[in-house]
């Protein structure tokens, strides 16, 4: 039996055997589908050059330029098309598949709508950007360790628009979208009921800082772990209950996500959640490709993403006490 | 003259901005002073509960008893916020009060009637709850005392300092090294 992945830890016990009982079958039909959905695509490119040939031709009659122009473009235009949708219907159908054998063997449940948060909370506290348009990739919810939580990747842009010589925004043909975050946000449950906001932001040198604290409606908290301090600015609405979130062991634990995360990694309590945003770029759980090798690669990828997440979340001990 | 004049008043200025600083950083240390005293209420509400449950089970423990309420009835008692004197005093006797809590959940480890008990069960909780609370007040105010007290003692603002009154204050500080671990009463009460 090949295996995918190291088994090394609990979380991944008995996943190369469930990944051959389970997926493989469907991946190596996949595989050996491949053909057969290239040949489809043909097909259908064939098919459909055939109307934009008797269009070329016709045109090709009153305007051989223009002709030659519709025939080239037309066809081009048709084969990216159909071979676009075949390609992304069967990526689709095997990722939900993967998607889906993976949660049970988690006990997770993937949410391809991101109906579990409404993502207000990471604006409001900046954990993301501003931005104008939000798209939810793949969303993760479930439960470890009995500590409630929810993944999301995001993609979110902001609208660049120009102006006229009159001042007037052009927000039509002329508006780009500029991504402004694409990475995870993650809501975990917090044990202790509170009722502020405590905000843990990146330390952006002492004249970024300083703007950043005129900009924000919370007083900042200094804290006493310099290291910390070194990383992190923290805001509060208050500062008492700043500190007794943000425990000195809490501190330590964050501070080492943050050196696992490279950086990219920001929190904040609200609403009796503890909520995060990693700014990485990575899309975590996409499956496109065609090779078997590949695909396990992708979702091996995917099963250690998963483990992450569950180090975090045990990391963080959400259910010890905040104190003792 | 005109030079002499405008250094005169930029000397001001900046006199001004340090006094500024000076008392803003006082203020914030008294606010943290209240919010001790706030959480430190709490605490003072929990003993009498905690004394009259352990009584019904430590019948040897009365000396200790009567010493957790006394501690409670002096960190009870006015002080002046403006007399760093005073201030010191109400805390060290918090600190006392608060060894002495800790000695009592370390005691009661030999009656395990107590440690069964369903109310002494969510006193723990509670006990838990209110001491992080106590913790992360003093946390605030240790930051803005040394923020004052740097304030104080730094030239040039310790001149205005002495000018204006303004003293140092002293730090809640917990001297029994029991009292440093992680409280969890619920270690205790196993």
């Amino acid at each position: 039996m090949t295996s995918i992945i190291t088994e090394d830890r609990p979380a991944l016990a008995g996943f190369n055997a469930y990944y051959q009982t389970e997926i493989a079958p469907r991946v190596n039909a996949v595989k050996n589908n491949r053909w057969r959905i290239l040949s489809s695509t043909r097909n259908r490119i064939l098919a459909a050059i055939l109307p934009i040939t008797a269009l070329g031709g016709a045109l090709y009659v009153v305007h051989p330029a223009a002709g030659v122009a519709v025939l080239i473009c037309g066809a081009i235009a048709a084969s990216m098309f159909m071979a676009r949708q075949r390609s992304a219907t069967a990526h689709d159908d095997l990722k939900e598949f993967v998607q889906e054998k993976l949660s049970a063997f988690f006990d997770l449940t993937f949410d391809r709508e991101g109906t579990y948060y409404d993502f207000v909370a990471y604006r409001h506290t900046g954990l993301v950007p501003n931005y104008d348009r939000l798209r939810v990739i793949d969303g993760l919810t479930g439960t470890r360790n009995g500590v409630h939580f929810a993944l999301h990747e995001l993609h979110l842009e902001a609208r660049k628009s120009f102006r006229n010589a009159g001042g007037f925004a052009l927000i039509d043909r002329n508006t780009q979208w500029l991504t402004v975050f694409r990475g995870t946000a993650i809501v975990i449950e917090f044990p202790k009921p509170f009722s502020g906001t405590t905000v843990v932001r990146r330390d952006k040198s002492a004249a970024g800082n300083a703007v950043e604290a005129l900009t924000l409606p919370w007083e900042r908290v200094r804290l006493e772990d310099p290291e910390f301090e070194r990383h992190f600015e923290v805001y509060g609405s208050d500062q008492i209950e700043s500190r007794y979130l943000l425990t000195p062991a809490f501190m330590e634990r964050l501070l080492a996500m943050h050196q696992n995360l490279h950086m990219s990694f920001q929190a904040a309590f609200i609403h009796n959640e503890f909520i995060c945003s990693v700014n990485d770029l990575k899309t975590r759980f996409a499956v496109r490709a065609w090779s078997a090798e590949a695909i396990e690669d992708q979702i091996a990828g995917i099963a250690r993403e998963i483990c992450f997440l569950f180090d975090m979340i045990d990391a963080l001990q959400m259910k010890q006490p905040v104190h003792g | 003259m005109e030079i002499l004049l405008l250094v005169i008043a930029v000397i001001a200025i900046i006199l001004y901005f340090l006094y500024v600083a000076l008392i803003k950083r006082r203020n914030t240390a008294r606010e943290a002073l209240s919010s001790i005293d706030v959480q430190l209420r709490k605490r003072h509400d929990l003993v009498p509960n905690v004394v009259t449950l352990a009584q019904k089970f430590m019948t040897h423990e009365r000396e200790l008893l009567e010493g957790i309420t006394q501690a409670r009835n002096l960190a009870q008692s006015s002080y002046s916020r403006d007399d760093p004197a005073a201030v010191a005093e109400h805390l060290g006797a918090e600190a006392k009060l608060q060894s002495g809590l800790m000695h009592l959940f370390a005691v009661a480890e030999n009656y395990p009637e107590l440690r069964s008990a369903e109310t002494i069960q969510n006193a723990q909780q509670t006990v838990n709850e209110v001491e992080g609370h106590i913790a992360a007040a003093r946390r605030f105010y240790n930051s803005a005392v040394t923020d004052l007290n740097n304030a104080v003692e730094i030239w040039p603002s310790s001149v205005i300092a002495g000018m204006v009154g303004v003293k140092q204050m002293p730090f809640f500080e917990i001297e029994d090294e029991a009292v440093r671990e992680p409280v969890n009463v619920a270690d205790y009460m196993k």
